[in-house]
């Protein structure tokens, strides 16, 4: 696998180029056919770049695109043109295998259900992405680290719990320790506070903005409109086409405050939580 | 390997969860194992059984035996007052020693069947006139005394070596040894007592089943002397007089390959002289064994291959239950998937649930397999059985072989999802 600059090197971490998806529905020239296929054009040619340390929401109503967008970021899906380069690898023509291993090594998860294995305990649950990895064997280190996440995530002395044990508040905060342990390029999160009440909400939104403050790069989907101002950038996407892309309240706010010219800025800002991040994994908490 | 380790834990896992269905579901295989094992085991046990039985005739024999011609093969059908001559003669011995050189041993039996007194007890027994190798052919253990020896025969010795029940018959409270029991007009002298032993079975139409417990052993040469070559028997108005001179010649070859050729060379050498009527009849239990072998294996593939539908049975039945499990678990599959498994790593994972479930139904079975017939043996005593190793490696080695290749649609098709839409899946 080839590496990647630091988090601060100035390039893109995720490079979308001029990137379609298409999807033929039907089609299939039964006798009933009578349509034949249905050509959906779910992306129409979408082109964004992400850097390190950003923290990004996809705006959108259903059928926008935003899915389709999270699941090729995710590698879940391969775009039918155009270019992804994620770090400095040109992902778009990888094949099923090679995109399993990207997802295992730079992609880290949240889901809105949590999705967490039922027979697995908290920590079996962290540890699962590692298990994809090489010849699936979890050393005493990576023993370590998925302990350092449960305490992080406030969930030390729950490591043996199954997640019918926790609630879903707890679960998801598994998820996220989860989706750290390989430490991920980028943590995508679907709809992560979707199942959960305001309270918790707010807890699993504080715990992410602490994610990005130590230097993580987070993109999530999302149509509710407070959830999507803890984010720094958002993209409003309509139609399979990017229509509004810009620096949210807080940023603007975040800028201000700082009071000089934005992007030089925000790299130095980026670059002191980075530096901040790289003890810090054990204390964000 | 973390990673096979894991997913072992894990099918273990979701088989103890689901207790019931786990349970249901490898009946298939317990049964199919268990009766595969058990199958064999009843096959093996009357194989070695019929083994046995043929064994104590001796491997390496080749038995000649007198025929009483039947009626259309009397040559000379004169009606009752001709004397029947028919059988192997003293002459047929003397041929075969001079001619087969493979033969090791002879030993020529001549049997009659007298009543034998002691007192006023009687019994109806078999008297046999032989040689000392009889009981070495036979395989009869003395209780008491000795058995005949060459210079018995030799000296034409009144001497008489009883079977167990005779002995018991005559003297049921007195020492048998050195008493005096009369057998036809003479009186013979008690050197032996034998021990009990089982009678072997008829085989085919040629040899009679055997009892030995109601014998009396005395020398060829005696027997010839008191009870000459014909008997006469007086029944209701007609009389019927058979002159035969030998009952029975068992050889003896050095080896079992030497049995085959030798066989061939005793029959030319025998039956020139007994052409004009089928009178004598060759028996060789090498061929009986091997024949025995034949119709075993051929029953224990029968039997195995009705165990082995039982276990197709068993197989279906965790392929319909593996791929109910893979649509139940589709959301984890796309969990699995997003979080980096490759698809060898999901049809890792079933494969080895569905070959836990089998291989689990096949210890179970083994178990069941191997105490089945114990039961039947041991505690019933319904038949013989005999569990051989290879039997329980092999149906269990069939079991784990069951759970792969049925696991492997299954686990294939969970592969093959769409982690996007597994990931969706209610």
């Amino acid at each position: 696998m080839t590496s990647v600059p630091g988090p601060n090197g100035g390039k893109p971490i995720v490079a979308l180029g001029e990137i379609k998806k298409t999807y033929v529905m039907g089609g299939h020239g039964g006798k009933k056919d009578t349509t034949g296929p249905v050509i959906v054009h779910a992306l129409r040619g979408v082109t964004v770049d992400f850097y390190p340390g950003e923290y990004v929401a996809i705006m959108g109503s259903s059928g926008s695109g935003k899915s389709t967008m999270l699941n090729l970021l995710g590698c879940l899906d391969r775009p039918t043109s155009g270019q992804y380069v994620l770090g400095d690898q040109d992902i778009s023509r990888l094949d099923d295998n090679e995109l399993s291993e990207i997802r295992s090594r730079y992609i880290g998860f949240i889901f809105q259900s949590y999705n967490l294995i039922q027979q697995y305990t908290v920590l079996e649950n962290i540890e699962l992405p590692l298990t994809y990895q090489g010849n699936g064997s979890i050393s005493q280190a990576d023993r370590e680290r998925a302990m350092q996440l449960a305490r992080m995530v406030g969930l030390g002395d729950r490591t043996d719990h199954r997640p019918n044990q926790l609630s879903g508040g707890q679960q998801q905060r598994v998820a996220i320790a989860r989706s750290l342990i390989n430490d991920p390029y980028i943590i995508l999160a679907d709809e992560a506070t979707g199942n959960l009440d305001s309270v918790t909400s707010a807890e699993i939104m504080a715990m992410l903005e602490r994610l990005n403050d130590s230097g993580k790069t987070i993109i999530m989907v999302t149509h509710e409109d407070d959830i999507a101002a803890h984010a720094k950038r958002i993209i409003r996407m309509k139609d399979g086409m990017i229509v509004e892309d810009g620096p949210s309240a807080r940023m603007r706010r975040l800028l201000d405050e700082q009071g000089a010219n934005g992007p030089s800025l925000e790299d130095d800002e980026v670059a002191r939580r980075v530096a901040l991040a790289l003890d810090a994994s054990g204390t964000v908490e | 390997m973390g990673r096979m380790w894991r997913s072992l834990k894990l099918g273990l896992k979701s088989l103890i969860l689901h207790k019931l269905r786990s349970s249901l579901t490898i009946l298939g295989i317990v049964f199919g194992v268990a009766a595969v094992i058990a199958m064999l085991a009843i096959g093996e046990g009357s194989k070695r059984d019929a083994q046995e039985r043929f064994q104590q005739l001796g491997a390496t024999n080749i038995i000649y035996r007198s025929v009483k011609p039947t009626e259309e093969n009397q040559a000379s059908g004169g009606g009752g007052r001709m004397i029947l001559n028919y059988g192997l003669k003293y002459s047929d011995l003397d041929r075969l020693l001079a001619t087969v050189p493979t033969i090791k041993k002879a030993l020529p039996i001549r049997e009659v069947r007298k009543e034998i007194r002691f007192l006023n007890r009687r019994i109806d027994g078999r008297v046999v006139g032989t040689t000392a190798d009889y009981a070495d052919f036979n395989y009869l253990k003395l209780a008491r005394g000795r058995f005949l020896k060459e210079s018995d025969n030799e000296n034409f010795e009144n001497y008489a070596v009883l079977a167990s029940e005779v002995a018991q018959t005559l003297f049921p409270y007195e020492d048998p040894l050195n008493k005096s029991v009369r057998i036809g007009m003479d009186f013979y002298k008690v050197i032996g007592v034998t021990q009990e032993r089982a009678g072997t079975a008829a085989i085919g139409g040629s040899l009679a089943a055997q009892e030995y417990n109601k014998d009396v052993y005395i020398p060829l040469n005696t027997c010839r002397l008191r009870f000459g070559e014909r008997i006469i028997e007086n029944r209701s108005g007609s009389r019927s007089a058979e002159e035969t001179q030998l009952t029975q010649i068992t050889m003896q070859v050095g080896s079992i390959e030497e049995v085959r050729p030798s066989a061939d060379v005793i029959k030319a050498a025998i039956h020139p002289f007994h052409t004009k009527k089928k009178d004598v009849d060759i028996v060789v239990p090498l061929q009986l064994i091997e024949e025995a072998e034949r119709t075993a294996r051929i029953w224990s593939a029968v039997l195995a291959s009705i165990a082995a539908i039982s276990l197709l049975v068993g197989g279906i039945g965790i392929m319909n239950i593996m791929l109910a499990t893979v649509t139940e678990r589709t959301r984890e599959i796309g969990i699995r998937r997003a979080l980096g498994a490759k698809r060898r790593d999901i049809t890792e994972q079933f494969l080895i649930e569905s070959v836990v479930l089998s291989g689990v139904g096949g210890i179970i079975g083994v178990l069941f397999g191997v105490g089945l017939p114990f039961i039947i043996d041991q505690v019933l005593h319904a038949m013989r059985t005999a569990i051989t190793p290879s039997s329980i490696l092999v149906s269990f080695c069939i079991s784990v072989a069951v759970g792969v290749l049925f696991g492997l649609y299954p686990a294939r098709r969970a592969a093959l999802m769409d982690p996007i839409d597994a990931l969706r899946h209610e």
